[in-house]
């Protein structure tokens, strides 16, 4: 098989039909755009959602004397708790900074552990497990951490997957058919080449190479345009929105790669139907 | 060994019958010339020998290829061995007669040098080495069918299959076709011509073939085996 003639055959035939390959790069753009759209937002909802589930943790408020080897026994107990990253001392002293300007000198608030997770215990039952194993210990007077705000965190989190997965899906799918069409009327424009070539002894392989090429640049071309048109429109809208993350270089890769993808695999699902001469 | 033989060959499509117990043999050299009505089934005949059809009972043998055996791969290889040649030309449009012709050495995997000769040398052969670089519209009817004939043969086929090669030209024309078919033919590759335009083959050394109603139904100027 001689890659370079079927490189020269694919890059010829996209300049003899400028306005298909226009459309047609052009529809990949847009299928991919809208693909590339979700997946910035759907990036942005659970980088914001996972950096609130970072702040998942525990406090258990001490009783009064506890200090000195009955401290750190008690620290050391804590740690042992699956799920446990790390344990913080906030002795009554820097309790009291934090709040002495409400309480002026009397200082009602008690020592406390502050226990951080780790990341993958940081949710509403991971939180309730390592509350449950401190609660029976000796010296501590109260567990705290926020039962309610963390089992919904959990539950949008879950959800948030859930939907990602599923729009993920249909705007894939959607974007497979466009595309996979798109590619067929490039085919299809092509198809008395097609029916020459095996006229004169072409091989399937031979016949398929330039489209794969010929689909493979467009897709990825598509690919590229999609991704300047939303960077565009992110440092559009960014000055307005803080903290809102383009996608990152990994994901725009895999764009690129599922452009290419995309293209090459329907110029050959497309040309299956024309083969039969 | 013959080039072609046909045995017992019918084709049907669901209820229609277009081939009938179609037996026929063609030697190397042969020059046969296949007449019927249109619709009689001759162009089915063709597409039976270059295998884009296969038969509905009944085989057929090119080359030591046979109709039931042969793999799909292996009918691009068949296919190397044919030429075909159609009324309506099937060149493409956006190339010059020289990329029309050179397309079909480039399928075959040949070296670009060794292309470039055998194409000249084709088109030079029906005429046209200089109008190598026109696209099919700016050359006439008969010089597009010259410039397919350049590519049926350029890979120098023993078998040259052409199906009412004359259909859109007229008489005068369609002759000059005919004679450039003449000395293919004496150069050893063998011609399966289907027309209906009688007049073309009054002065034409030839086996012919009639084709009604699906059936061979008689020859002159040699056998049906």
């Amino acid at each position: 098989m001689n890659f370079g003639y079927a490189m020269v055959e694919a890059i010829r035939s996209m300049r003899r039909v400028p306005l298909m390959t226009t459309v047609s790069v052009g529809t990949i753009a847009l299928s991919l755009m809208v693909f590339g759209l979700f997946l910035v937002v759907t990036y942005n909802v659970r980088g914001a959602l996972l950096e609130v589930q970072a702040k998942v943790d525990v406090e258990a408020y001490l009783e009064e004397d506890v200090e000195g080897e009955a401290l750190s026994l008690l620290r050391a107990e804590i740690a042992t708790i699956p799920g446990v990253e790390s344990v913080r001392y906030i002795s009554k002293d820097q309790a009291r900074e934090r709040f002495a300007a409400e309480y002026g000198d009397e200082n009602p608030l008690p020592a406390s552990l502050l226990v951080t997770l780790i990341e993958s215990q940081r949710t509403g039952s991971g939180a309730e497990t390592v509350a449950a194993g401190i609660t029976p210990m000796e010296g501590v007077n109260e567990v705290v951490w926020g039962k309610s705000w963390a089992d919904r965190l959990d539950r949008l989190i879950l959800a948030l997957t859930a939907l990602s997965i599923l729009i993920g899906l249909v705007v894939s799918l959607a974007s497979v058919f466009v595309i996979g069409n798109t590619v067929k009327l490039t085919v299809w424009a092509r198809r008395d080449a097609i029916e020459i070539m095996k006229l004169v002894g072409a091989t399937d392989g031979f016949v398929k190479l330039p489209f794969f090429i010929e689909g493979t640049i467009q897709g990825f071309a598509g690919a590229g345009f999609a991704l300047l048109i939303l960077f565009g429109i992110y440092g559009y809208v960014q000055p307005g929105l803080a903290g809102v993350v383009f996608l990152p270089t990994g994901v725009c890769g895999a764009m690129l790669a599922m452009g290419a993808a995309l293209g090459g695999i329907g110029s050959q699902v497309s040309i299956k139907q024309f083969l039969e001469v | 060994m013959s080039l072609l033989q046909m045995y017992n060959v019918s084709k049907r499509y669901e209820t229609l019958e277009v081939l009938n117990e179609v037996t026929l043999q063609i030697d190397r050299g042969d020059f046969v010339c296949l007449t019927g009505r249109t619709g009689s089934g001759k162009s089915t005949l063709m597409r039976l020998i270059y295998m884009e059809e296969r038969p509905t009972s009944g085989q057929v043998i090119v080359e030591g290829y046979s109709s039931d055996q042969i793999k799909r791969r292996e009918i691009p290889h068949l296919r190397r061995k044919i030429g075909v040649l159609f009324q309506d030309f099937k060149l493409l449009r956006e190339r010059t007669a020289y990329e029309n012709v050179s397309f079909a050495l480039h399928v075959t995997g040949r070296p670009q040098r060794e292309v470039r000769k055998s194409v000249v040398r084709a088109l030079t052969k029906v005429g046209l080495g200089h109008k190598r670089d026109s696209f099919p519209h700016e050359l006439s009817g008969g010089e597009q069918q010259r410039v397919a004939l350049a590519r049926a043969i350029v890979n120098e086929p023993i078998l040259l299959l052409a199906d009412e090669p004359t259909g859109n030209l007229d008489l005068e024309v369609g002759q000059g076709i005919v004679d450039l078919f003449q000395q293919v033919n004496y150069q050893g590759t063998a011609i399966l011509m289907a027309t209906h335009n009688l007049p073309l083959l009054e002065n034409l050394q030839s086996r012919r073939i009639h084709l009604a109603d699906g059936r061979l139904t008689g020859e002159t100027g040699g056998e049906i085996s």
